[in-house]
């Protein structure tokens, strides 16, 4: 596919409006997140920062990935920042573990979908295109409530014990 | 009862809302937004909702009832004693310019690619730099057209910005494409409308 895509895309080039032919043919580029696909990157962290997932653990680094059911979690005097591929940013304070539970996002039509849950610690919250495409399609769930996301800063405190 | 007996006992009261209520409660604040804008959060907790939609509007909630709290119950103060290293932590926004071609190539106009370089040369203080290139079009044909019309230009543009993004240390790995078709018009027109300016490039930093 990327040869048929390279090619099509060359001769797209030099003509901003193509044959509807090439258009057919590229309507079958995928257009979803794949299950493996990053999404989010680590774009701020101090002190000690962990993401787990199917309960293997790395550390979390500045331009390191983020996926669909990873948990991050921050020690003491520690903090994480993430930028996600809808522009959503999310970020953790000390002792805070939050769940990336459901993230999916169209980015031709913008529509998806955004579920974390805060187990415990504070969480800052800029929401992106995903919310602003479809509001309240962000959710954050904390051990006692649910909040629908219709926009766009906020701060979460969760009093939740460890898990 | 004594005034002496009843004082241990607010004494203690009080160290219980200090401690119990400041550290531990469950809490949820809309920011007021440097445009003016106020965006809005529902709270739900068992049956009961809680609509949030005023700078530092509060609640906290328990399990069962979301809990609203008065008006003035949050200030700047108390937000960055007990959320301050969130918000510190959070990343730069993302930015995003507009670029057009000269006559639907892929040479940028003058104004665009001076608008490229002062991009990328505000990018050194950002970490872990990601580029998003979107594509739109103008109203003309479908969206089953348009949309990978979209994507296919935004590639095209990729290809060629490629060596000049690897210039200020952008992989080309970090450079990722969409398709946006005829949505999100930068000129509002009727449909089937030819309008040179809709057929842009939008690079976004993030």
């Amino acid at each position: 596919m990327p040869n048929l895509a390279q090619r099509v895309g060359a001769r797209a080039a030099g003509r901003w409006m193509g044959s509807a032919l090439f258009a057919a043919a590229l309507a079958l580029a995928p257009l979803a997140a794949r299950a493996d696909e990053a999404i989010g990157r680590i774009k701020t962290a101090t002190g000690a920062v962990t993401i787990t997932q199917s309960g293997k653990t790395r550390p979390g680094v500045v331009g390191g990935p983020v996926y669909r059911s990873d948990t991050v979690a921050t020690a003491a005097h520690s903090s994480v920042g993430i930028t996600f591929v809808d522009n959503s940013l999310l970020a953790l304070g000390p002792f805070s573990r939050l769940r990336l539970d459901e993230f999916k996002f169209n980015t031709t039509t913008h529509e998806g979908l955004f579920d974390v849950t805060l187990k415990r610690g504070t969480l800052a919250v800029k929401s992106g295109q995903i919310v602003k495409q479809t509001p309240e399609a962000m959710r954050v769930r904390t051990p006692v409530a649910v909040l629908g996301v219709r926009g766009t800063e906020f701060v979460v405190r969760a009093a939740g014990k460890e898990d | 009862m004594s005034p002496r007996r009843i004082g241990p006992a607010v004494l203690a009261g009080v160290l219980v809302l200090l401690c119990g209520c400041a550290a531990n409660r469950n809490l949820v604040v809309v920011l007021p937004e440097r445009d003016g804008h106020v965006g809005a959060v529902v709270v739900q907790a068992g049956d009961t909702k809680a609509l949030l939609n005023a700078g530092y509007a509060a609640a906290a909630p328990s399990a069962g009832a979301a809990r609203p709290l008065p008006p003035g119950s949050l200030n700047d103060a108390k937000i960055k004693r007990l959320f301050g290293d969130a918000l510190a932590a959070l990343p730069e926004p993302p930015i995003s310019q507009n670029l057009f071609f000269d006559n639907d190539s892929l040479d940028l106009t003058p104004e665009s690619a001076a608008a490229l370089r002062t991009l990328l040369d505000s990018l050194k203080a950002r970490k872990a730099v990601e580029i998003v290139l979107t594509g739109y079009t103008d109203t003309k044909g479908t969206d089953n057209y348009n949309d990978p019309l979209s994507l296919e230009r935004a590639k095209a543009v990729r290809e060629k910005l490629a060596p000049v993004l690897a210039q200020y240390g952008i992989a080309a790995d970090a450079i990722t494409v969409a398709g946006r078709g005829k949505r999100d018009l930068l000129i509002e027109t009727p449909d089937q409308t030819d309008e040179p300016r809709n057929r842009r490039l939008e690079i976004t930093v993030r």
